[in-house]
Formats: C-alpha cells, structure tokens, sequence
C-alpha cells in the first residue's frame, strides 16, 4: 500500500467515533427531500455538510498529538497531505452517493422521473462548493493547526454564501448566471474543470505550508 | 556491516530564541545512549531532527548509515518510537491501535504485539483514554516492539512513572539490547535511570553539545568541589562551572585535569545528576 492510502486509512480509522455524526446527514437530506428539494440543492447541502465537517479530522489530529505519530512511520510529507485530501474526498464522493440514493428513493415514492443531467449537475455543482471550501480550509489547518486556523476556516464558508447571493444584487453579474442555466453542459464541465483546479492547487499549496511548518 | 545505528555530524537548528549548535554523537549498535540535558536543552530538538519531523539547518544524520532524510520511509520500518506522552487516539482501544498502526509496517508481527499486551497486562478492548500514564508508555512499547525495530528512540519516556514502573521499563530496555543487534537513544532529566542502564551519554545544555562519550568518561572528567569561603580565587571561579557561594563556603563542578590544582578543597566524585544540575546553573565552560 502507498504512503498516502495509508493516511486515508488512517483518517479512517481516526474518525472512527465520529461516525454517527455523519448519520445526522441522512436526517437533513431526508428533511430536504420532504420538502421537495432538487436534486442539486442535497448535492450541494451534502457537499456544504461533509466540508463544515471536515475539519474535524484535524481538532483530532491536533487533540491527539498525531503530528507524533505522523513523524514516527514511514510515510513521507507529501504522502500525509495527499492522503487527507483523499479522505476529504472520500467522504465527499460516499456523501453524494448516500444523498443520491435517499433522492432516488424520494423520486420513486413522488412518482419523479429520476433526471441523469440533474445529477450530474449536482455532482458537478457541489464538487465545486466542496472544492472552493476545502481548497482554502485545508492549506489553513496544515499552515496553523486546528486551534489557530479554526476561526479562518469560517471565511470560505461566508465566500460562497456571497458568490451565491451577490448575484442577486448585482445586474452585470445575472446575464452570467443566465448563460449559465441556459448552458448546462458547460456549467457541468467548468463546475468539474474548477474543482480540479482548485484541489490540485490547494494541495500544492497545503505541502508548501506543512512543509514551512516543518522547518520550525 | 554497520558499526553506527546512529550518527549525528554538526547537526545545527535554529529557531527564534534558541540554537542547537554542532551537535555530534555516536550510537553504536548493542548499546544504550542516554540523551541528558536540563529542560529546553535541545533534547527533543534533537530527536525531532533525528525523526526528519524537523527540517535541520545544517550538518548531518545517518541512521543505520543512510542519510536521513533521502532514506526516510526505510529507515522508520526499523525505527520505534516513544513519547513522552501518547500519539494515538484516545477513542481507540488497544485493538484499534495495533490496526491503526500496523498499516505503516511491512514487518508487523501480530504475536508479538498480542504477546507484549499480555506481558505488560494490556486489556485489548480498553481505550487509550482509559490507560493509566504507565499503561500508555507500555502501549507505545509494545508498537515499537512488534515491527521487530532495530533502534528505539525515546523521549523522557519515564517522566511521571512511578518508580515501581520504571524500573520494570529499565528492565524491558536491558532485555531489548541483550541481542547485541539493537540500539537505545533515551533521552531523560532523570539521570538516575540512566546510571543502570546506559552505556553512553550526550550531554547537551542550551542547545550546546558538552559531551558526548562513555558514562565512566563523563563522570570521571568531572569533580565536586567544596571549599572555604576563603579558599576561593579568582582562578578557581573562572573554572568552576555552577558556582554556589554561601556563608560557610563555596561547591561547584570543576573539570578533573583543574581539580588537582585544588587540593586544599574537598573533591568528591560527580554524578551524573550533580554535572547536569551545575551545567544548567552554569552554562557550558
């Protein structure tokens, strides 16, 4: 097994005991899903969910000294940080599913027709919700540790509450908002595309800061 | 063949504050090192740097012969390591422990493990959090243990144990090296320990390296002075590391190559605890 796959499994094992927090998702999908929600907005209520939780891996980390534990085996920097971007991910990726397949059972007992685009733009649309809020919380916690990065960890949530809503207000930005409803093919590919991006750099940018973090 | 399971070579770090300065030591395979030093000495410093859990300015450290850092992962398969306080999670019981752990080494042996817990009285289904401070430090022992390590590293591992279990830990150590094939860095401010079981030591104070060697060669190169308020010179201030006035007289540790010049004080042999009290008073001279 790689270095990195063994810090997801890891992390697995380290939000052992944190599990059942995971099931309230359920509950809110659930409570969603009565209220007739899309299929994207549970998409992006999970995504939202899983990145407010992610954090959680590093109070861990930091409550634990595991910092110790990390210096102790063989694994290498790179190899710690690419793997707590993969069990990010994970949890993502088995959030999506679950919402996706509670939103399935909804569609069948409402009599729905099960859209494959909604989905898909689900998919694409949280990723990037997901993307843009771990991409910036991430570096932070492996810059400045839980305790320090807590309260910064905040500000990407509020980002995209304003990228949401700013919108609204401001006409030069609804004629994109329109172009991108009315275009949803590519709103599903730049959504990915984003993402993508947006992860690789954040990795990047997350060894850059562990690693000074190192020196001392 | 490797005679060194660990070589330090001008090792230096700096942060704000506080500068580990040329560190050098040898570790010989079969042998028991103590890494003694008041607190904020370095110790911890060192062995983060020994661990590349800390980047090191400049210098080198070879582990089994290899460099450090570009060998890193193959090093740590044969490396065990324990802290002062424990590094695994407290929701985990001792169970989850072995399978957290055991993922990282290729050489991890399930008897083993399951062998020391019995040894050390280890329930499997107790959680970390639930382990007494002693209990922990066996845990850590016990994972050190079962990947067949080469060489232990430990940091003030006995700091807060009750002498009944320190002594069984000093036991463990002597039983771990009888195989001549491996090695033991302890770093500890209870020198006591160290007495029964260390063959080397590395003193090191504010960051300075002030020996390194055997144990006899440290406790012989040092002697206890005690004197008339009187019998004190300039000189001899000027040699003595430590110097305690009071109305009476003086005490303080002077090199042995001094002491002879002294014979008009009282010379008694130093413990290791006496050096590192009069160093960490004194600085390094």
């Amino acid at each position: 097994m790689t270095g990195f796959l063994r810090i997801t499994k890891l992390d697995f094992f380290t939000m052992k005991s944190q599990f059942a927090v995971y099931l309230s998702l359920i509950l809110i999908v659930m409570m969603f899903g009565f209220m007739g929600s899309s299929a994207t907005v549970l998409c992006i209520t999970g995504a939202w969910f899983v990145a407010l939780m992610s954090s959680n891996i590093f109070a861990i980390q930091e409550k634990n000294n595991l910092d110790r534990l990390y210096g102790s085996v063989s694994v290498s920097l790179k190899d710690i940080v690419l793997g707590r971007y993969v069990f990010i991910f994970l949890n993502y990726l088995i959030s999506f599913f679950v919402v996706i397949a509670l939103y399935s059972c909804f569609s069948l007992f409402q009599n729905k027709a099960l859209e494959l685009s909604d989905i898909i733009l689900g998919f694409s649309l949280s990723f990037l919700v997901f993307s843009v809020i771990t991409g910036i919380q991430m570096p932070l916690f492996f810059k400045m540790g839980y305790t320090k990065a807590k309260g910064w960890s905040l500000v990407p949530f509020i980002a995209v509450m304003a990228l949401v809503v700013i919108p609204s207000f401001v006409s030069a930005l609804s004629g994109i908002v329109e172009f991108m409803q009315s275009n949803q093919n590519a709103l599903i590919g730049v959504g990915i595309l984003a993402s993508c991006i947006i992860q690789f750099l954040s990795y990047q940018i997350a060894v850059a800061f562990y690693r000074k973090r190192k020196r001392g | 063949m490797i005679d060194n399971y660990l070589e330090l070579k001008d090792v230096n770090k700096s942060f704000p504050g506080f500068k580990l300065n040329n560190i050098s030591l040898s570790l010989p395979k079969g042998y028991i090192m103590g890494l003694v030093g008041p607190n904020g000495a370095g110790k911890t410093t060192t062995i983060q740097l020994i661990l590349n859990m800390l980047e090191k300015d400049t210098g080198e450290i070879f582990v089994f012969g290899k460099d450090n850092v570009k060998n890193e992962n193959a090093i740590k398969q044969d490396v065990g390591v324990v802290f002062d306080s424990i590094f695994y999670v407290d929701s985990w019981t001792v169970k989850d422990t072995e399978k957290a752990v055991s993922i990282f080494y290729e050489d991890w042996k399930h008897d083993v493990f399951s062998e020391m817990l019995k040894r050390f009285d280890l329930p499997q289904g107790k959680k970390v959090r639930e382990l007494s401070r002693g209990m922990q430090m066996k845990l850590m022992l016990a994972c050190a243990f079962s990947h067949n390590a080469k060489l232990l590293i430990l940091d003030e591992p006995t700091s807060g144990l009750d002498p009944a279990i320190r002594d069984e830990f000093l036991e463990i150590l002597q039983e771990y090296i009888k195989d001549g094939e491996r090695s033991v860095l302890f770093s500890t401010h209870i020198t006591t320990d160290l007495e029964r079981v260390a063959d080397y030591i590395t003193l090191i104070n504010r960051g300075e390296l002030v020996y390194t060697g055997s144990m006899e060669g440290l406790i012989d190169s040092y002697r206890l002075i005690k004197g008339r308020a009187r019998d004190l010179t300039a000189e001899l201030e000027k040699s003595i590391v430590g110097l305690r006035k009071t109305d009476m007289g003086f005490e303080g540790l002077i090199g042995e190559k001094d002491a002879v010049k002294y014979k008009n004080c009282v010379l008694d042999a130093a413990t290791i605890d006496d050096i590192v009290i009069c160093m960490s008073k004194g600085g390094v001279r």
